[in-house]
């Protein structure tokens, strides 16, 4: 499995430089059927990155990017008129696709969004009481742009629960970022991205990932940090169930990369923090009190104060 | 010399290898924890001695973050070793593999070693 990451990681590589941990992010929440939000300025290599990613591993990519005047059937579809059969034929959106770019989430209004996330967590859209289910393995991959605090609607925090994990994009050291100019003196085309594994592949790599073992004493430990979170006074809103659920099998998916077929508190501590911090809400009063009191920090002293089961 | 001479020779001879291997066995640097039965008392027989050696030690750390803090202490012990039994270790906590038996050894020689720092 770690040669599958590498060779991804490789490919990718050729066009995208300097993000092997995010790629192997990016196939965790995959083989873990979550969806991933990325946190990064423009020009940072987000959309590369998921076209490369699509690309060696043979699966279909969309990118949509949200703007303030879009309706919902811009995302999942809608009916459209057929003049010759005399009928309304539903038209499938963007969604339909095994890797969607969401570009900008928080540009598009809250209806926008709601369909986008309520497709996400069904895998199937119903339009006036058609249903078609979304194909498989479908991940979506959407993007925030920090910098807009304008003509923005932020995602509420039932909308970022439904985000398996959040990962920050940051700039590059100047090592790597010498090594993007020198790699753009050519061309740099997604084309050139070989491909390492099919969709069928992947289905069955999805499938050993959930047969991967999580015992019962790791999974009381999970609920014992998520205790912990939700009775730190600091913290108004904890992790939900549903976060702790996508903890474990982000931490199977860890597992099964690194060729186990088990789970150890090591994978879920490695994750903690990428599956958990963007749904903690602070509470004000602490922020005020001691601004260095952040979800980071919180979700680490409660990592610290749980004993793991040895 | 006659034969109850040599008799009692032997004798003494025989004593003095029973008793003097004994009398190792039980040689006061053997101390509680450095024998452990199985896997699980070598790694429970570490997890007193880290307490003992880092007292700062937080309730949730793992093996692998404690193996990876003493490392950093410039013990006198085959890391590769430790690294191996903990994957044993791992594997039978966790996944319920027991079909290996694995050498722990070495988790002992790490406790010692930590018991001599602290």
């Amino acid at each position: 499995m770690s040669s599958l990451v590498e060779r991804i990681q490789r490919e990718t590589g050729k066009v995208v430089v300097g993000r092997e941990p995010e790629t192997r992010l990016i196939l965790e929440c995959l083989l873990a059927r979550g969806h991933i939000l990325l946190e990064g300025v423009p020009g940072i290599s987000k959309t590369l990155l998921a076209k490369a990613f699509a690309k060696c591993l043979g699966l279909e990519f969309k990118r949509v990017q949200f703007t303030p005047d879009m309706l919902p059937l811009d995302i999942v579809g809608g009916f459209v008129y057929n003049q010759a059969k005399k009928d309304f034929d539903f038209k499938r959106g963007p969604v339909f696709t095994n890797i969607l770019l969401a570009d900008e989430i928080n540009r598009a209004p809250p209806k926008v969004q709601s369909a986008l996330l309520e497709s996400m967590q069904e895998l199937q859209v119903t339009v006036e009481g058609h249903t078609e289910t979304l194909p498989t393995p479908m991940i979506v991959l959407g993007t925030e742009n920090p910098l807009e605090f304008q003509g923005v609607y932020p995602l509420p925090e039932g909308q970022l629960d439904r985000f398996m994990m959040k990962v920050v994009l940051s700039y590059q050291t100047s090592e790597v970022e010498t090594a993007v100019l020198r790699r753009n003196l050519g061309s740099m085309e997604v084309s050139q991205v070989g491909r390492v594994a099919d969709p069928e592949e992947l289905v069955s790599l999805i499938s050993e990932t959930q047969a991967v073992k999580a015992s019962d004493e790791l999974l009381g430990y999970i609920a014992e940090v998520a205790g912990a979170l939700r009775r730190d006074t600091r913290v108004d809103l904890g992790p939900s169930p549903r976060a702790m659920v996508q903890l474990v099998h982000c931490a199977q998916a860890v597992a099964m990369l690194d060729g186990r077929d088990y789970c150890t508190p090591d994978d879920v501590k490695g994750r903690a923090h990428l599956v958990l911090e963007h749904r903690l809400r602070m509470s004000r009063a602490a922020v005020l009190k001691d601004p260095g009191v952040t979800a980071g920090a919180v979700i680490r002293e409660a990592l610290d104060r749980v004993s793991v089961p040895r | 010399m006659s034969p109850e001479d040599g008799i009692l020779a032997l004798l003494t001879a025989a004593n003095l290898v029973l008793y003097g291997s004994a009398a190792y066995a039980l040689r006061p640097r053997l101390r509680r924890g450095e024998r452990a039965g199985d896997i699980s008392g070598a790694f429970a027989a570490l997890a007193v001695a880290l307490q003992t050696a880092i007292p700062d030690i937080p309730p949730g750390f793992t093996w692998n973050e404690a193996v990876e803090r003493t490392r950093k202490m410039e013990l006198d012990v085959d890391w590769d070793k430790v690294s191996l039994a903990l994957r044993s270790y791992e594997a039978q906590r966790y996944g319920g593999d027991g079909s290996v038996a694995p050498d722990y050894g070495e988790v002992l020689v790490l406790a010692k070693e930590l018991r001599r720092r602290g």
